[in-house]
């Protein structure tokens, strides 16, 4: 602890650059983090600053804080586009944003930048080796945008609010067509109609079973198997039971 | 040298070429890299280069924006066929590598650091000393300094080549002060409306003793302006100042003078809509709430149209019309009379397509959600948004001052996307707290999460730093003298039930235990000594529901309890001495609640009205109580009684900014027996003094009445030992000041007059004979420890046989109380 003290009130910067060094390499990230904050300014426009950068990064990923490493990975392709630590910092600023990327339940503003930063490195590097995992890491992003979305309209669904329900599932899956929900969807739209078509007053019945019997046909169609298959035919017939009876 | 060589390349900026780069040197370097240099400028030796073009001029703006360089030149040296060899010329700027403020207090160095973008490792360029000498200027300006001196010392570091260090000494010199405003011309307004009027240019008078009379430049043109529209608000449509000037009296002080022309006074005559096919004309004009003859006022039109709760314009907003507006057209008519036409163009109605919650990074979305009251398919309502937005406030996770929703129209579709973005802020409370009470010391440690989640015990990834998020409130409390005196508490509390409708569940425990009294509080009738105990401990559980009826802001909650009073030698306070018992009861509360904001209120009500009874055991046994000893088990074991409250909070904003706030509640408490041989031995009301529970915390109601002294104001009862009262009656006024609404803290000042009392049965209750008292206080609450207060009370009137409880006192406040 006292070397280190006499290390951090050094003005030498480039000994307390080495030393920077030396901690990183013994994975004592933190004191890495604290004297290359002393010397980064000094270093700036001059040959050591790329690696710096690059240390820097580094050190905040291995210290779990991961959105601060992802901006500054990017800030090293941005500032020193010709560097040869560019692929891989653009890897890792997408990387980083997927690692801080919060649970389902909470903002996914992060995850849509995570996914963007990995399409960036894609098409950047087409032929890089890393692009499987990337497009692994996509996929995985992209199917918490798709529960997120799900939830939100379930939501309503559990609330009974059948009118909010219907907008927000048909939205979700506009957006989310090839959502990994979409059979309970279908099914919370086919409930949530035929909710709302059994609670109305009698001019709006017909009208509203009609769109239930409708959701009834692509819910039948497109899952003849599914599970909610009996509470469906259940639902069904009581529909034809109104529409057959006027 | 080859034929085809060119030296003097000629640009024709009509006209570009592609060339090959076959060199790029780079001169003028000293201290940094011509790697680093030629990376930044992005062209390399055998990249295609335009010449005129971008790349060349977005390179050069590059490097310039990196603020190493003085100067950059890109120079063609040669052309071979379709060769170019370039050199690029930099001149290197110092380095600057420490600044230094002299004169001036750490905290405006701060703020200066900040403006002007000053740091370690900067470089020094030609304009540098100039921008910070007007920067430095202009923010003293601003603060009423007006010949702020600025110099500069340059020096050499000694430790790194070509840097320098800079040191700024500032010189303040004196604040310029108004001394006189000399206001002519103003025949129809006073010279203290129009000077009240003015925000922050002020004379030397009484009446502003408070406020500061330095002398701003742009805070008087700002003043300008307010002083005009004061004229219009009282019809002066046509009112400017004819001219003005300030006159230096002495050094440092100046006099402003200021000439008016008034104009004439205006009314309003005609009022006619246009457009309007949803509402008639007749209607839009009661709700205008403006007629013919009323003295002209833009800003009461303003108002009336867009920015009131009730303004017209809400009719349209609240009803679907998110794309309506209403431009009001003033025809002058005759020399004092303004006729109105207000077109109204009310577009088509719109639904809400998505509702979208941002900036969540620790609540759950659907907690936030199921709060709101817009739903996607509802037609849109700012009225409902407003609501919305209120609950949000409510639930105390997020800073209300920054709740402001975000309305994104999709005219083509006939619908809107409503973004709300919250901004979390520390909901957690810690309360670690020495108070003096019962005549000991006592500690005390409180810990109250307000966004806990229960689920996520086990869900590593929801901990930060505890399990957070699902809304539930948390909260643990130890108290203990030390010696003879503990007390521990927790409850939870999940405000939705299920989750699917507002439907709370409350769960909550304790124990208190005390071995001994302190001895100033130590009865005759107890043997010192002797081995004392007095234990009580409990449960409840309680869920509350949302009503509908009579309107969406009514509550209705049910709680089952259970406490048992255990004695030993305890006498003195209760019927008692030894023996133990046993309390069940129902409590039901019917409440309305329709605050806008927890912790500075400024409007709304909170009304409640509570019972809670134990079974009448009295009515089914056949026992004679009235034959009974006092101190005979059977009368206490299962304890039995009936008690009713009422209390109203009514928060009234009295200023036009809504800062002064002026709060009036009422209270009332009474506790009821079903034979009067069985009287309840607790659960009645302790009157007086600072409300706060200390350490008689079960057994009595503590109800604060400030200027007095705690539990001065309990009666005595029959047998002439002090009891408690079985009714008591509060009122209080309170006048409240914000000092700050920031996020980090919120300080508010108040001036209350109170008045309360309480009796021993209903036959003594008077309710005009209060105890009164006034006073002056200050809250702060701060996001980690809650609420903190003092108060200054005066009790005016004496209390019987207790010389000293009345007068002067001082309260603390810990905990949100009054």
């Amino acid at each position: 602890c006292g070397e280190y003290q006499e290390i951090k009130k050094s003005t030498n910067a480039e000994f307390k650059l080495k030393k920077a060094i030396e901690y990183f390499n013994s994975q004592d990230y933190a004191k890495t983090l604290d004297l290359l904050d002393d010397v980064r300014p000094l270093y700036r426009g001059r040959t050591q600053a790329p690696t710096i950068e690059y240390y820097y990064a580094y050190s905040l990923y291995e210290q779990k804080r991961y959105l601060d490493a992802g901006n500054y990975f990017n800030q090293i392709v941005r500032l020193y586009p010709k560097s040869p630590y560019v692929e891989e910092c653009l890897y890792m600023k997408a990387f980083c944003y997927y690692k801080g990327t919060p649970m389902v339940l909470l903002d996914q503003t992060p995850t849509k930048d995570a996914i963007q930063a990995f399409e960036t490195y894609i098409k950047r590097y087409p032929n890089s080796s890393r692009n499987d995992d990337a497009k692994e890491y996509i996929s995985k992003l992209y199917d918490k945008l798709v529960k997120k979305s799900y939830l939100n309209a379930k939501s309503y669904y559990d609330r009974e609010y059948y009118d909010s329900a219907i907008i927000a599932l048909n939205n979700s899956i506009k957006e989310y067509p090839e959502s990994g929900y979409r059979e309970e969807i279908l099914f919370m739209l086919l409930e949530s109609r035929y909710q709302l078509a059994k609670n109305s007053i009698p001019s709006k019945k017909r009208d509203r079973y009609n769109k239930a019997k409708e959701e009834y046909l692509s819910f039948a169609e497109e899952f003849p198997d599914s599970k909610y298959v009996s509470k469906a035919k259940r639902m069904n017939n009581n529909i034809n039971e109104y529409l057959g009876t006027e | 040298q080859d034929t085809d060589t060119i030296y003097n390349l000629e640009v024709d900026y009509n006209a570009p070429v592609i060339y090959e780069v076959a060199a790029l040197k780079v001169e003028g370097v000293k201290h940094l890299d011509k790697e680093v240099i030629k990376q930044l400028l992005r062209i390399s030796v055998g990249d295609k280069l335009q010449v005129p073009g971008d790349d060349i001029s977005l390179g050069i703006k590059r490097l310039y924006r990196q603020g190493l360089f003085s100067d950059i030149k890109l120079i063609a040296d040669k052309v071979v066929g379709n060769q170019i060899y370039l050199t690029l010329e930099v001149e290197e700027r110092p380095q600057l590598t420490t600044i230094n403020f002299t004169g001036i207090k750490s905290s405006e160095e701060k703020k200066l650091i900040e403006k002007t973008a000053l740091s370690k490792g900067g470089y020094f360029t030609a304009n540098l000393k100039n921008r910070i000498k007007l920067i430095v200027q202009n923010y003293y300006k601003e603060k009423g300094f007006n010949n702020v001196g600025v110099t500069f010392e340059q020096t050499p570091d000694p430790d790194i080549p070509n840097a320098v260090g800079l040191k700024i000494n500032i010189d303040k010199n004196k604040v310029v002060k108004v001394r006189d405003i000399i206001i002519t011309g103003n025949d129809n307004l006073s010279d203290h409306k129009l000077i009240k009027a003015m925000k922050k240019t002020k004379e030397k008078n009484w009446r502003y003793f408070f406020r500061s009379k330095k002398f701003s430049e742009k805070e008087f043109k700002n003043d300008r302006v307010l002083l005009i529209e004061k004229y219009n608000e009282f019809g002066y449509r046509d009112a400017k100042i004819e001219s003005y000037k300030i006159e230096e009296v002495e050094k440092n002080r100046i006099n402003i003078h200021l000439d008016i022309d008034e104009g004439n006074r205006y009314y309003f005559n005609d009022i006619q809509w246009v457009g309007n096919t949803v509402y008639s004309s007749d209607f839009l004009t009661r709700v205008l709430k403006i007629s013919k003859g009323d003295i002209y006022n833009k800003k009461l039109l303003d108002d009336r149209i867009s920015n009131d709760d009730d303004a017209v314009s809400n009719l349209y907003f609240d009803n679907g019309y998110l794309f309506s507006r209403m431009i009001p057209k003033e025809i002058v008519k005759g020399k004092d009379s303004i006729d109105l036409e207000i077109s109204v163009i009310e577009g088509q109605q719109a639904t809400i397509n998505k509702v979208i919650i941002t900036g969540n990074d620790r609540t759950h979305e659907h907690v936030i959600r199921r709060e709101l009251w817009v739903y996607p398919g509802d037609l849109f309502s700012k009225t409902k948004i407003i609501r919305s937005i209120r609950e949000l406030a409510n639930l105390g996770l997020f800073d209300p001052e920054q709740l402001q929703p975000d309305i994104q129209p999709d005219p083509e579709n006939g619908t809107a996307d409503i973004v709300i973005p919250v901004v979390e802020k520390p909901s957690d409370q810690i309360e670690l707290s020495g108070g003096y009470g019962g005549g000991t010391v006592i500690a005390s440690v409180g810990l109250k999460f307000s966004n806990f989640s229960i689920r996520n015990i086990f869900n590593k990834e929801a901990w930060q730093p505890l399990p957070t998020g699902d809304g539930q409130t948390l909260s643990l409390r130890i108290q203990s003298n030390g010696k003879y005196y503990s007390q521990y508490s927790f409850s939870f509390i999940e405000p939705w039930f299920g989750g699917k409708k507002p439907n709370s569940f409350s769960v909550g425990g304790y124990m208190s235990n005390q071995t001994r009294l302190s001895s100033s509080y130590a009865v005759s009738s107890v043997n010192p000594g002797e081995d004392q105990q007095f234990r009580v401990w409990g449960a409840s559980i309680g869920l509350g529901r949302r009503l509908n009826w009579p309107d969406n802001y009514f509550t209705l909650s049910n709680s089952l309890s259970f406490q048992r009073y255990e004695l030993e030698n305890w006498g003195g306070f209760y019927q008692f001495t030894n023996g133990s018992s046993n309390l069940l009861s129902l409590s039901t509360t019917l409440a309305r609640r329709s605050i806008d904001n927890p912790i500075y209120t400024r409007s709304g009500s909170d009304f409640s009205i509570g019972l809670q009874f134990t079974p009448p055991y009295s009515l089914f046994n056949d026992t004679d109580y009235s034959a009974l000893d006092d101190g005979h088990q059977d009368k206490f074991r299962w304890v039995e009684f009936h008690k009713w409250t009422f209390k109203g909070k009514i928060y009234t904003p009295l200023s036009r900014d809504r800062k002064l706030v002026l709060y009036t509640g009422t209270e009332y408490g009474f506790l009821g027996y079903y034979d009067k041989d069985k009287r309840s031995p607790f659960e009645g009301y302790s009157v007086g003094g600072d409300g706060m529970s200390g350490y008689t915390a079960y057994g009595s109601d503590v109800i604060g009445v400030r200027g007095y002294e705690n539990n001065s104001l309990t009666p005595i009862g029959e047998d002439g030992r002090r009891t408690t009262g079985n009714l008591y009656g509060k009122m209080t006024m309170e006048l409240r000041y914000p000092l700050s609404l920031e996020q980090s803290a919120t300080i508010y000042v108040l001036g209350f007059a109170e008045a309360g009392n309480s009796w021993y049965d209903f036959e003594d209750f008077q309710p005009f004979n209060m105890y009164r008292s006034a006073g002056v206080g200050v809250r702060i609450f701060l996001p980690m420890f809650g609420l903190l207060g003092i108060d200054w009370g005066y009790g005016f009137d004496d209390v019987p046989n207790q010389p000293g409880a009345s007068g002067a006192q001082f309260h603390f406040i810990l905990g949100q109380q009054f």
